[in-house]
């Protein structure tokens, strides 16, 4: 009978492919990461163990510090459970390939192996008749070395320019010198390989030089490593391990037993290894010791004879000089004598010299007593002429006033006289009348007035009178007085005369004595001329006897002379003969403590866990089944959430149909199967597809995305299916989806039929908060308020929602922040506001040929040598440098071989605020010129100065060189500090806004430069 | 003892505070073979009893009896093959199964069924002999309502239960669908019970309950009741 149940159910799936669909989707989504990512770490370690059995690689390296001899390999071949044995020459070096340097390691190849081997065509499994070539290459371009001096490379890694076939590497130094290891130094690439040996093409190990990481291994010929060099490393492999899964338990356990039987025999091959090196340098060494004796009795014998030499010289030396004193002592006592009799002489001379002297001194002080008087007489007599003249022209222009004086005054008295008498008549006539009249009366007054003036008048006249008395007397005084001076001059002048004529007679006696002295002077004269005719008759004598003696003395300088450089060269050919052999014991000496202390060599046993390559790519295939731990279950979650919401639509939509097969007696455990029927269909089938899809492409698209890291050849489709992790993963998917849709109908299915056959009682609205804010509600519209309510009501959807989108949110914020966290780690670390790293380049010195190492100082330019050497933004490195240093990603050391001043430059083009550019190569732009263009980069203003040439900014500004022409921009001038910079001349300028002020670092300073643009 | 017995049923929904007894007290008896039809005002509490007879829905006190066993006190998996063997249902809107043809809507319920009629026979039966294959979207009102009571007699059921079965239905149709379950029970000795709240169909019925406010106001018996085609309304 046809069973409308099951018909109903299919009809079902048929009405609503989208739910179907969408619960089979996210459950194949889950049930296929979970099993992809669980699978993929296992088919990366698949893909990685066929690489390795395919390419034979080792499972054991052996290493030692002292290396291999060819029979010691062949002991460890007899070792028990050894399969093969394969001895290495490897060394590492610096050496420059396309202007470049990288530390290399230089690994030995069997040429004829190599070239014989064939490779299948998944490049996985390389065939070769010699078995014990292992490590089998893969190549990948160009071809086998097949003459002295190519070389192979690694296909797989990265590098600045991409290698080519024929480019050349110059090797430039090792760890150690390279003589007597490698036997040439350049080798052409002949062709490109892969290595299983190195599957990490980021990780190829780690090595002394450069920065301490190996960037490139070469694979050379055996014959350009030195011929009597051991074995470096020898590889091996275990019997029996090819057959396990590389990095499983089983394959461990195999190559475990094996590694410590070697490891067991380790010691005594050291011991072995230390015995044959300590025997091999002691015979060396001894023969240069016999060297060493012979060198040094000859070497004596030479010394000795020139000691002799130069004692005889010494003692002549001596004997001379002792003649040349005596002579000495007589010269000195002859010269003694003479000058003693010179000085007796001279004092003579000087006692007679010394009278005259006084004589003329007296002579002279009686002349000049002499003239004085005599030009004081002649004085006085000139003055006396002088008077007489002049008192004679007076007297002779006065007498004849005085005598008319004389006449007129004489003259007027008696005139006087005569009116005086008229007065004395009118006077006694008056008084006459006055008798006359009565007293009293008018009359009588009026004469008596007429008296009194006739009385007045004749005082008056006998004044006039007796003044001219006076006149006259006066006046013949005078006459009397100038008679009488006259003749007393005439008296001086007759006085004077008779003085000078004694004066004359006194100057005659004083001409005699004069004469007397001039004859002494003379004798005088002529006494000196003696005297010094002796005296330079004396010194020329003992002068020629001097001279006689400092040529003997300058003889017997030269003598000590050439006896002193005689002597020192002696001293300084002992001094570094002395020396050479001291050195020499010395050398030898240490040479036998060297070998003395040659140590017992390290030997490594290391299995392929060692391995940077192996362990990193099972490293990061482990770290798969990490992620495959957690991150699928969040698409079970989702696939819970999704089956959930769409199985109670579902439930819901069907409550009718629920309740009328309720009403006619279907049991609620049927109508449950049902919708456990719907979940199983869809969750199966999009579990088998998921899984069927998802467990190929997700392994294979991992294992694409870390061929970028490694070199292990994509295993081919399809790919194993894991039927565990299969059935796990569906059983997790179909049962998450089964219990959340028996959740879903699980609370319908308990109503009454009654109840179901009624839409369900929606859940009553309840008043939200927000309705309280009555004018906001009023205004929000109807369907806004539905929505409002619903959010409400239906908590659990609302939940749902938050949920399903918090989770999507997260999903993405997860991967977005990842991304950014791990940026901000690399900007903290360089860049930003307080990097713990803050230079870009770091200069140090290595030791030159003498050893020493040259110093860094500050405030020399290096800028143009750091030009030279560094590309800033493609650093490349320097090795052997300073050490124990961090490093900047990417950049490496840089170091100060050559010679000149070097500097110190820590920070140097660091950004240290936002604005701050940095150089960057290469020459961009169309309108470059010159090789030392550079743009900048970085968040503040460019100045374009001329085409291509920008310079730098460093918390300055960019500035053009005023001159222009850009063959003088030699250096840059670099401004340090921050803010602005303004105005200013000559190399002085200040910053403004900023306290901070530029330092000008290097370059000279330039008015123009500083000037504002 | 009668075939039915509601002994002081009562059926109490509880609305947050507010009580609503939509069968307050219920007691009357319907003898087997009998048609009986149950009239009353809308709201008074039919559809209720009829739900409560037929096992879909629970009493709140009271006794319910359907041929001397205690209906009221079935525990839900005994109501579930109350309602599977004992008891045919019209729905008031018909409920059939919108995936299913008339004739797996009526296979649906024979399939369970103890000793269940053949399904295309029921459907001839009434009338729907040549639409067995249709889907219920492709039938008219009155023939998904001819379906349905198709699908309840085919289960061969003691106790016919109809919520106004003619109530979407013209009167032609009604007439029809009427004649058929007056004729189930005639000639099929089958109790029937009919809802209604159309008083003309008292004519028809052996017994009447008229219905008011959740009691039995009053019961009729009509010992002649007329055929269906002769009803008029
Ligand atoms: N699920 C329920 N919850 C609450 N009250 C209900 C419920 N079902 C019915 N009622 C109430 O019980 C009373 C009787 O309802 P019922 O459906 O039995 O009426 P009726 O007589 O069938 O009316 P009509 O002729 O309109 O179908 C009504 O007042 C109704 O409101
Ligand atoms: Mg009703």
């Amino acid at each position: 009978m046809r069973n409308p149940f099951g018909t109903e159910l299919w009809r079902t799936i048929a009405h609503s492919w989208g739910r179907f669909l969408a619960i089979a989707g996210i459950v194949a989504l889950g049930c296929g990461f979970y099993a992809g990512l669980r699978m993929t770490g296992a088919d990366m370690r698949a893909a990685g163990d066929a690489f390795y059995d395919g390419t034979s690689l080792y499972d054991v390296r052996l290493v030692s510090t002292l290396g291999f001899s060819r029979e010691q390999a062949d002991e460890v071949k007899s070792v028990d459970g050894v399969e093969q044995v394969m001895g290495d020459y490897a060394t590492d070096v610096m050496a420059t390939l396309n202007d470049e340097r990288y530390a290399i390691r230089v690994m030995s190849l069997d040429v004829g192996d190599a070239s014989a081997s064939t490779v299948d065509a998944t490049g996985t499994t390389v065939a070769s008749d010699d078995p014990g070539y292992l490590n089998r290459l893969v190549l990948a371009e160009g071809s086998w070395p097949t003459e002295p001096g190519q070389c192979v490379l690694s296909a797989d890694r990265v590098m600045g320019t991409p290698i080519e076939v024929g480019d050349t590497v110059e090797v430039l130094y090792g760890t150690a010198s390279l003589d007597g290891v490698l036997e040439r130094r350049t080798f052409t690439v002949s062709g490109l390989v892969h290595s299983s040996a190195y599957v990490s093409s980021v990780a190829l190990g780690y090595t002394s030089l450069g920065s301490g990481v190996i960037q490139q291994y070469m694979y050379v010929s055996p014959d350009s490593f030195s011929a009597d060099l051991p074995y470096t490393e020898l590889y091996v492999t275990v019997r029996g391990a090819s057959e396990q899964f590389s990095g499983a338990d089983g394959y461990q356990s195999t190559v475990d037993v094996v590694s410590s039987r070697l490891d067991d025999q380790a010691p005594a091959l050291a011991a072995s290894r230390l015995a044959e090196v300590r025997r091999k340098a002691q015979n060396e060494l001894d023969s240069k010791r016999d060297d060493y004796e012979e060198q040094k009795a000859d070497a004596e014998d030479q010394l000795a004879d020139a000691k002799a030499q130069l004692d005889d010289a010494l003692a002549k030396l001596e004997s001379s000089e002792a003649t040349i004193a005596s002579s000495e002592e007589e010269l000195a006592a002859a010269r003694e004598e003479a000058y003693a009799r010179l000085a007796d002489a001279k004092d003579e001379l000087l006692s007679t010299e010394e009278a005259l002297d006084d004589g003329a001194g007296q002579l002279a002080d009686a002349q000049s007593q002499l003239d004085a008087k005599r030009d004081e007489a002649e004085q006085a007599k000139a003055g006396l002429e002088a008077k007489l003249a002049d008192a004679q022209r007076h007297y002779d222009e006065a007498k004849p006033q005085i005598e008319a004086g004389i006449a007129q005054a004489t003259a007027t008295k008696a005139d006087l006289g005569r009116q005086r008498a008229e007065a004395q008549d009118q006077k006694a006539q008056l008084e006459a009348l006055l008798k006359t009249q009565t007293e009293g009366s008018a009359e009588y007054q009026a004469t008596e007035a007429k008296i009194d003036a006739v009385a007045a008048a004749i005082a008056k006249l006998d004044e006039g009178i007796g003044a001219a008395q006076a006149t006259i007397d006066d006046l013949a005084k005078r006459q009397a007085d100038a008679e009488g001076g006259i003749a007393q001059l005439e008296g001086g002048i007759s006085k004077a005369e008779a003085g000078l004529a004694a004066i004359a007679q006194g100057q005659a006696t004083l001409d005699g004595k004069s004469a007397e002295l001039a004859s002494g002077r003379e004798q005088l004269e002529a006494g000196w001329d003696t005297y010094y005719e002796q005296r330079d008759e004396a010194e020329s004598q003992l002068a020629d006897a001097a001279d006689q003696i400092a040529s003997g003395k300058e003889e017997l300088a030269s003598g000590w002379d050439e006896y002193d450089s005689g002597k020192a060269e002696y001293d300084s050919n002992a001094a570094d003969v002395d020396a050479r052999l001291s050195d020499a014991a010395q050398q030898l000496a240490s040479a036998q403590a060297d070998i003395d202390a040659i140590a017992s060599p390290d030997v490594y046993v290391l299995d392929r866990t060692k391995s940077t390559g192996v362990s990193n790519y099972h490293d990061d295939s482990v770290r798969i089944d990490n992620i495959a731990a957690v991150f699928p279950f969040i698409f079970f979650l989702v696939a819970a959430l999704v089956s959930l919401t769409t199985m109670t639509r579902m439930v819901e939509d069907e409550r009718v149909d629920i309740g009328t097969h309720k009403a006619l007696g279907f049991s609620t455990a049927r109508i449950t199967a049902k919708y456990l029927a719907y979940a199983a269909i869809a969750s199966v089938s999009g579990a088998v597809l998921g899984i069927a899809v998802l467990s190929q492409v997700l392994p294979a698209v991992v294992e694409k995305a870390y061929a970028i890291i490694y070199d292990v050849p994509a295993q081919a489709f399809p790919l194993p299916v894991d039927p565990a992790i299969s059935l796990l993963a569906a059983g997790l998917g179909v049962g998450i989806t089964l219990g959340a849709t028996w959740l879903a109908a699980a609370a319908t299915l308990r109503e009454v039929p009654a109840t179901l056959m009624l839409p369900r009682a929606p859940k009553a609205g309840k008043r939200i908060l927000l309705e309280r804010l009555g004018p906001l509600w009023r205004r929000t519209s109807f369907s806004w308020k539905v929505t409002l309510r619903n959010l409400f009501r239906y908590k659990r959807r609302l939940a749902m929602t938050v949920v399903g989108i918090a989770g999507c949110t997260a999903l993405l914020l997860t991967g977005l922040g990842l991304h950014d966290a791990i940026w901000d780690i690399i900007d903290n670390q360089f860049e930003g506001a307080n990097p713990v790293f803050r230079f870009n380049v770091e200069v140090g010195t290595r030791p030159g040929r003498d050893g020493r190492r040259r110093r860094l100082r500050r405030g020399v330019p290096l800028g143009p040598w750091l030009r030279r050497r560094v590309h800033l933004g493609r650093q490349r490195e320097h090795a052997g440098l300073v050490r124990g240093t961090p490093r900047h990603p990417g950049g490496e050391r840089h170091g100060a071989a050559g010679r000149g001043q070097l500097r110190v430059v820590r920070g140097h083009a660091r950004p240290r605020h936002p604005a701050a550019h940095r150089l960057r190569r290469p020459l961009r732009g169309p309108h470059r010129e010159g090789r030392d263009a550079a743009w900048a980069r970085g968040g503040g203003h460019l100045h374009r100065v001329r085409p291509g040439r920008h310079r730098q900014r460093q918390g300055g500004r960019l500035c053009p060189h005023p001159h222009g022409h850009h063959r003088e921009l030699r250096l840059p001038l670099l401004l340090r500090g921050r803010g602005r910079l303004s105005g200013g001349d000559g190399a002085r300028f200040r910053a403004a806004r900023d306290p901070l002020p530029h330092r000008l670092r290097r370059g000279r300073a330039c008015p123009a430069l500083l000037r504002p643009p | 003892m009668a075939f039915v017995e509601f002994s002081d049923v009562r059926k109490t929904y509880r609305m947050g505070e507010v009580e609503v007894h939509a069968v307050d007290g219920m007691s009357f008896s319907i003898e087997e073979g009998e048609l009986c039809v149950i009239v009353g005002p809308s709201g008074a509490g039919k559809t209720t009893v009829l739900n409560m007879l037929g096992g879909m829905d629970s009493c709140t006190s009271g006794t319910i009896s359907l041929d001397g066993r205690e209906v009221s006190s079935f525990s839900p998996r005994e109501l579930t093959l109350y309602r599977r063997y004992d008891v045919g249902f019209v729905f008031q809107f018909y409920n059939l199964v919108q995936n299913l043809t008339a004739l797996e809507n009526v296979e649906l319920a024979s399939q369970i069924g103890r000793d269940p009629l053949d399904p295309a026979g029921v459907l001839a039966e009434v009338g729907l002999g040549n639409r067995l294959d249709n889907f219920p979207a492709q039938l008219s009102g009155g023939e998904q309502q001819r379906v349905a009571i198709a699908r309840a007699i085919a289960k061969n059921p003691k106790l016919l239960l109809c919520d106004e079965p003619t109530g979407a239905l013209d009167y032609t149709t009604g007439k029809q669908v009427l004649s058929i379950l007056q004729r189930t029970c005639v000639e099929g000795g089958r109790t029937v019970a009919i809802v209604t709240h159309n008083q003309a169909f008292e004519a028809i019925a052996n017994r009447v309950i008229h219905i008011r406010e959740g009691r039995a106001a009053a019961v009729e018996t009509n010992s002649r009741p007329a055929g269906a085609d002769t009803l008029e309304w």
